[in-house]
């Protein structure tokens, strides 16, 4: 009687070690399934912030190419030529005579 | 008992077999361990090098070149981003049809294209300035053989205005003229190295630039206002064509702190298609051709005749009734005069008397004068190519040569170190150092490097400074020969001039003169001082009439512009009107 408890015992013992090994080995695998998938996931989503960088800096780049020709046009129209002949031509302006300037005291 | 014996047969030979297999595996895992461990370890470095050249490429681009401004940091100067589109002939497979792709989406015709693809050479510029989006246009035709090199051209968005002085720079981004070719150094951008990173499908998903502080060239602030160059230009084409002259310019400077307002030519050119014009047009004229000055170097002979003590404004001279005769040469005034005053010397312009005021001087003491005001060399101004002028020096001077260089004959002078002498008088006595470039700043604005204002010396007192000033404004008054240049409401001191020209052969022209105007105003607290010379006038081409006008009116709309109202110093205004802030 005794004898076949402690061997039960030495059974249940020996069983519960197995599947505690078997669990830590699958927790163990999971952990290292997952860091597989997350170190993937983080390989992915550095190329994809990569692209949206690079795509950034070329818009930026765009955007910059687009001000200087805004800069070059605003320059071409603000030109003291174009003022002058815009003033001379379409509203008649000219260059006031002494008697035509008031100084105001 | 058969049965077990063959049972345990088949078993040793199953066992068999698995060891077979087994160390056949083995051998196969260490073949693949030893590959592995080669390939990983001993040729790792070259591999890896391998690989990144697959999918790493390291490019070059130029910093973009520095903007120009004026002095109320308006653009004059401007890179923008373009794209060279190059071709290697050999590679094009169908040139015509290539030709009409490609010509769709550029600015340049089919039959331009075909004729740059059908050449016999490794490589050929098909547009050397595309803009970005008609490179990319042209790039999505995914033509084979073509090369897209991104660069930046420079564009002058105000065209003709200020050209000589602004100069221009070629295709590859090097200045060739001007301001473009003597701030070279500082405008150019320097060259960096990219590293660009691809995935498998060429596509781009990392670049790193490498750091260069000095990648984008340098901003020029200049002291240019935009506005006073548009109004110089323009009174001297109006006065070129009026008086149907070869040519004309004029140069507008701050006495006081030597900074040039404006340097106008005309003609002119359009330094976007430089290529256009012939050089001669190029050439900012008012740096680099010596002329002679005519009647405006009395002012300085008067000033040699009052700082030596030997004349005041009051001394008489004989004019000998118009002809005078001096070293073997008959010397001849363009109004017979009998005795006139030094001050009337200056004012209706004597030869005569200034010939015979010169000789009480003596030579050594006008040479000296002379060199005080910077006459004989360089003003030290920042543009290329400047003349020193010509004055020899007082021991080589024959006694005509004495006479002449009185009433500025036989010695020539640039543009602006004319108005620089004459701004000494402005300045009471003390000659500034032009200058064209006001300050430097970097890629963001900020001020590198300023260029404040230097003086050159003390050409004469301010007591003579003043008395010069006196006699310069009986020039300009109702008698004077310089009457057209005072515009109504201001007062001009000023000093017209007369110029034979010289021809190749070294003598005088008869029929070719330079009319000369050099002044300054207000006269109490000079603002501005101009110089205008009208070339080869045909109509007339006397100073006082063909270049004197261009002067009144470039001071009356420049006033105007600078809110200096009429008559401010004989009625003591408060002025309240909108005032700009002016640099210097």
């Amino acid at each position: 009687m005794g004898a076949s408890s402690r061997k039960n015992g030495k059974t249940a013992a020996k069983a519960g070690l197995t599947s505690r090994v078997v669990g830590i080995c699958l927790l163990l695998l999971f952990v290292f399934i997952f860091e597989f998938f997350f170190r993937t996931w983080c390989g992915v989503q550095c190329i994809r912030t990569g692209y949206e960088i690079t795509d950034a800096m070329e818009r930026q780049e765009d955007l910059l190419d687009m001000q200087e020709n805004l800069k070059i046009e605003l320059a071409r129209l603000t030109s003291p030529e174009t003022l002058g002949r815009i003033a001379e031509t379409r509203f008649g302006l000219v260059t006031p005579g002494p008697d035509q300037v008031v100084v105001m005291p | 008992m058969n049965w077990t014996a063959t049972g345990k047969d088949r078993i040793k030979r199953r066992n068999r077999r698995i060891l077979v297999i087994g160390w056949v595996f083995s051998i196969l895992y260490l073949v693949i361990g030893v590959k592995a461990f080669y390939v990983q370890i001993i040729q790792d470095a070259d591999l890896s090098r391998q690989a990144s050249c697959e999918y790493k490429k390291a490019i070059k681009s130029k910093g973009r070149r520095g903007t120009i401004y004026d002095v109320n940091m308006k653009e004059l100067v401007v890179s923008t981003g373009v794209t060279s589109v190059g071709a290697h002939p050999e590679q094009i497979k169908s040139p015509h049809d290539a030709a009409r792709s490609i010509s769709e989406h550029l600015d340049v015709s089919e039959k331009a294209v075909r004729n740059r693809l059908s050449k016999d050479a490794p490589f050929v510029w098909v547009d050397r300035d595309a803009s970005p989006l008609q490179a990319k246009a042209v790039n999505r035709l995914d033509i084979a053989g073509l090369e897209f090199i991104p660069g930046y051209c420079r564009v002058y968005p105000n065209k003709r205005l200020a050209a000589q002085v602004l100069g221009f720079a070629g295709v590859d981004g090097t200045g060739l003229e001007g301001l473009e070719y003597f701030y070279d150094d500082y405008l150019r951008g320097s060259q960096r190295q990219w590293t660009i990173v691809k995935d498998a499908l060429g596509r781009i998903f990392h670049r790193e630039a490498e750091a260069r502080p000095d990648y984008a060239g340098k901003n020029l602030v200049l002291t240019i206002d935009s506005n006073i160059q548009f109004i110089a230009e323009r009174a001297v084409e109006a006065a070129v064509e009026e008086y149907g002259a070869k040519s004309g310019m004029a140069v507008v400077m701050v006495p006081q702190t030597g900074a040039i307002r404006a340097i106008a030519h005309y003609p002119s050119f359009d330094p976007n298609s430089f290529g256009e014009y012939t050089q001669e047009r190029w050439r900012n004229r008012a740096i680099t051709d010596p002329f002679e000055p005519g009647s405006v170097m009395k002012v300085f002979m008067a000033a040699a005749a009052l700082e030596s003590g030997v004349c005041s404004p009051y001394t008489m001279v004989d004019c000998e009734n118009g002809s005078y005769c001096t070293g073997g040469h008959v010397i001849h005034d363009t109004h017979p005069h009998e005795q006139l005053t030094l001050k009337e010397v200056i004012q209706f312009s004597s030869n005569i008397g200034a010939a015979k005021i010169a000789e009480r001087v003596g030579p050594e003491r006008l040479y000296e004068t002379l060199r005080a005001f910077g006459f004989g060399e360089k003003t030290g101004i920042d543009c290329p190519g400047e003349t020193a002028g010509r004055l020899r020096h007082y021991q080589g001077w024959r006694t005509i040569d004495h006479a002449t260089i009185a009433f500025g004959q036989g010695v020539s002078v640039s543009a602006v170190q004319l108005l620089s002498a004459i701004s000494a008088v402005a300045n009471q006595g003390v000659v500034m150092k032009p200058r064209i470039v006001k300050a430097i700043t970097d890629e963001n604005g900020r001020i590198i490097e300023t260029r404040p204002p230097e003086t050159r010396g003390r050409a004469v007192s301010a007591r003579t400074a003043g008395i010069l000033k006196d006699m310069m404004f009986s020039v300009t008054s109702e008698e004077g020969t310089g009457s057209r240049a005072v515009p109504a409401g201001y007062t001009v001191c000023g000093k017209t001039g007369t110029a034979q020209k010289i021809n190749s052969r070294g003598t005088y022209e008869n029929c070719e003169y330079n009319g000369v105007f050099v002044g300054f105003s207000p006269k109490a607290a000079p603002k501005l001082a101009a110089l205008v010379v009208i070339d080869e006038p045909q109509k007339h081409h006397y100073g006082g009439v063909v270049a004197a006008p261009a002067f009144r009116r470039i001071v009356l709309e420049s006033f105007n512009y600078l809110d200096i109202p009429p008559h401010q110093e004989s009625r003591n205004y408060n002025v309240a009107v909108k005032s700009r802030k002016k640099g210097a």
